[in-house]
């Protein structure tokens, strides 16, 4: 770069008008070994070494920093599946309790309603002959299954004898075929 | 059971999310950390608390990884993290007394003058580090990181041109320092 449009450069760089790439010639331009009287005020500006870090160099601080990232780590997740598990202990632990107590409270209390055993027994024996009534009269009204049922299986012998009729003649077919080709 | 099946997919798709998040941050925000190691240490003016500064953030935003989704420019999010974190630090110091620029100068000035600003990088720096907040900032992300203007504003949260602005009377103060060591140095030799 000449000394002329390194005056421009720099005028504009302190009006903050530089792109970055200016501003990288103009850091050029004053580390070169002989540089014009009027910018020797700001040499030292301009030529100091970059500091900035895009060296190739392994990063002690960055891996410094992942080392303490990655200590942080297990902890968080073990101590949330350990409360996980022991929250849902607990709560299990409390159904079990309060759904035992609302039974024990709930049980049904029994209340005698004969006082003489014979009696009863006759009552229970007359409760049961009627269930047995109605559920016989039930399946009653089932009988045509069974007929069904019968009628199905001779059914399927005569379905057999047509099966293989149509197989015979499924077979006669193919020879009539084969005859009208030769 | 299909119940089961959408909790246990759900599970396996935090998890997934959980690792994809990890190796988000182990790749974008872990290798910054030099970068904002150099910030804070000279926004705070030593290495030590710059550390501690960049350590407590990068805490910071590992437990909130999980949200950084949401953050269009992760840099300049970590850079502006570190930025208030250092700027707490300093208002809670004492050693931040406001000091008019020319007299921080004239301090550093007489402090530098046996080594004959042989430590160029060193004037550098502390010529940046005494300008007032803001333009210290600015200053620091342009002339020594070398950020773009969409960049800086990202991290100062000013607008491109008020960047400039400052940018501009930044570097227009440092000319003014250069110029007096320039004519100190003449009238020594």
């Amino acid at each position: 770069m000449k000394a002329e449009e390194a005056k421009v450069i720099l005028q504009k760089y302190f009006e903050g008008e530089t792109s970055l790439e200016e501003e990288r010639r103009l850091r050029e331009f004053f580390r070169q070994e002989e540089i014009p009287d009027g910018f020797l005020p700001y040499r030292k500006w301009f030529a100091a070494p970059q500091e900035r870090g895009e060296s190739n160099k392994p990063d002690a601080f960055a891996l410094e920093m992942a080392a303490m990232i990655s200590k942080q780590q297990p902890p968080v997740r073990k101590l949330n599946r350990k409360l996980i598990l022991t929250f849902s202990g607990i709560a299990a632990s409390l159904l079990i309790v309060i759904t035992s107590m609302l039974m024990y409270l709930k049980e049904p209390v029994y209340q005698d309603t004969f006082s003489d055993p014979a009696e009863a027994a006759a009552y229970a024996e007359k409760t049961l002959l009627f269930v047995a009534e109605k559920y016989n009269r039930g399946l009653s009204a089932l009988e045509p299954v069974s007929r069904l049922k019968e009628e199905e299986k001779r059914l399927g012998k005569n379905m057999k004898t047509i099966r293989k009729g149509f197989t015979e003649y499924n077979k006669i077919k193919v020879i009539n075929n084969l005859k009208v080709t030769d | 059971m299909k119940a089961q099946h959408n909790r246990l997919t759900f599970e396996k798709q935090d998890r997934e999310t959980e690792i994809m998040q990890q190796d988000e941050f182990t790749e974008k925000i872990v290798p910054l950390s030099s970068k904002l190691l150099r910030f804070a240490s000279f926004f705070l003016g030593n290495d030590e608390d710059g550390r501690d500064v960049v350590q407590e953030v990068l805490l910071k935003l590992w437990q909130n990884r999980m949200k950084m989704d949401a953050v269009a420019n992760a840099e300049a999010y970590a850079m502006q993290m570190v930025r208030n974190r250092c700027l707490d630090q300093l208002k809670s110091s004492r050693m931040t007394k406001f000091r008019p620029y020319p007299e921080v100068m004239q301090v550093v000035r007489e402090e530098t003058d046996q080594t004959e600003w042989k430590d160029t990088n060193r004037l550098v720096m502390q010529l940046a580090r005494a300008l007032p907040e803001v333009q210290k900032s600015i200053l620091f992300l342009r002339d020594i990181e070398q950020l773009e203007f969409e960049e800086i504003s990202a991290v100062t949260g000013l607008n491109i041109n008020a960047v400039r602005v400052n940018l501009s009377r930044a570097r227009k103060q440092v000319r003014e320092e250069l110029l007096k060591i320039w004519d100190h140095e003449i009238s020594m030799h």
